[in-house]
């Protein structure tokens, strides 16, 4: 087999810049945690439908009201799935939507007013073991997997309020202040930073 | 009869030439308008300590505004004042997204004319953002 000059040198580059790229990668304490970019769509896994059975139902005309999540989902490049987002809350601006990504979840706040949606994402696996929230500056709204029914809530004083959601709801609203919020998750027990940077 | 067939295609052919070579200079004047008018500024990145904001120099009609950081608590935005640092709690011309339990934030604007990209940290940790942090127009 011949090899050329290109690939003895692309193959010196990859033993010389992997261990490098690991070493930067482990250097970030923890690294910045993003959906991988994709061009496509990334339909939910069957692990985020066990975990959110509304990403596994069939549309509703509200789940069909998408063009901002389509239009959020077409800018961002991170596999946002605008066709399997679902509609599971709502705010005074507009609905809140449960959007798959690329190994993701995110939450979004769409604002009907101004035509506009935000969003945080995070790991999929995180966000099927306890849930997700996102923040628009005054409140936090947070989302839990299903079959959790309260959240505890631990102030900075470390005060503990317990929130109940309501019938039906999978969706509970915070202050933006810092807080330690505890469920029991689908994998048990989990809890987790809440900072809504206010 | 063949050679008034003949004879009539030649200037349609001429004509769809010409059509097309118009077509293929439009689709390029659009193209080259297009990028011209759009564009991304990867405004900030680095660390950005507790309590601080930091807008973009540039102001644009903003479509979409993203960040990466190593800590959740951080928030995006579009915004009016100036540019460069200043307190975390300042008032943005549009809403804030937060990721306020992860390291991903992003928001579709509406692409109003003309405002800077915002990204702040009201923690009470210092916040090191990624390079792919920017704002499209």
């Amino acid at each position: 087999m011949k090899i050329s000059k290109r690939m003895v040198a692309a193959l010196a580059v990859a033993a010389i810049g992997g261990p490098v790229a690991v070493t930067l990668a482990q250097a970030d304490d923890p690294p910045p945690v993003a959906p991988p970019t994709s061009t496509t769509p990334v339909a939910a896994t069957t692990d985020q439908k066990e975990a959110f059975a509304v990403l596994a139902a069939s549309p509703t005309p509200a789940d069909e009201e998408n063009d901002r999540i389509t239009r959020l989902a077409d800018e961002a490049q991170r596999g946002l799935d605008a066709a399997g987002a679902r509609v599971v809350g709502s705010t005074d601006a507009g609905p809140i939507w449960l959007v798959p990504a690329n190994g993701a979840l995110c939450l979004a706040l769409e604002d009907t007013g101004d035509d506009s949606v935000g969003t945080a994402c995070e790991p999929s696996e995180a966000v099927i073991a306890r849930g997700i929230t996102v923040g628009d500056g005054s409140d936090v709204y947070g989302l839990v997997p299903d079959g959790v029914s309260t959240v505890e809530v631990t102030d900075a004083g470390n005060g503990t309020t317990t929130v109940a959601l309501d019938p039906g709801s999978s969706v509970y609203t915070l202050g933006d202040g810092h807080v330690t919020v505890a469920l029991d998750g689908p994998d048990g027990p989990a809890s987790f930073d809440v900072d809504g940077g206010g | 009869m063949g050679v008034p067939v003949s004879t009539s295609r030649t200037p349609r052919t001429g004509v769809r030439r010409v059509m097309m070579v118009c077509a293929v200079i439009a689709v390029a004047l659009l193209s080259a308008v297009a990028t011209a008018l759009a564009g991304s500024d990867h405004w900030f990145s680095g660390t950005l300590v507790q309590g601080y904001g930091y807008a973009s120099t540039e102001a644009h009609s903003i479509n979409y505004i993203e960040a990466t950081g190593n800590h959740n608590g951080f928030c995006v935005a579009k915004d009016t004042g100036l540019a460069g640092y200043d307190s975390a709690s300042r008032t943005t011309a549009g809403a804030r997204s937060c990721s306020s339990s992860g390291g991903f934030a992003a928001r579709s604007e509406n692409g109003a004319c003309c405002y800077h990209g915002w990204v702040d940290n009201g923690t009470s940790n210092d916040i090191v953002f990624d390079t792919s942090t920017h704002y499209s127009y």
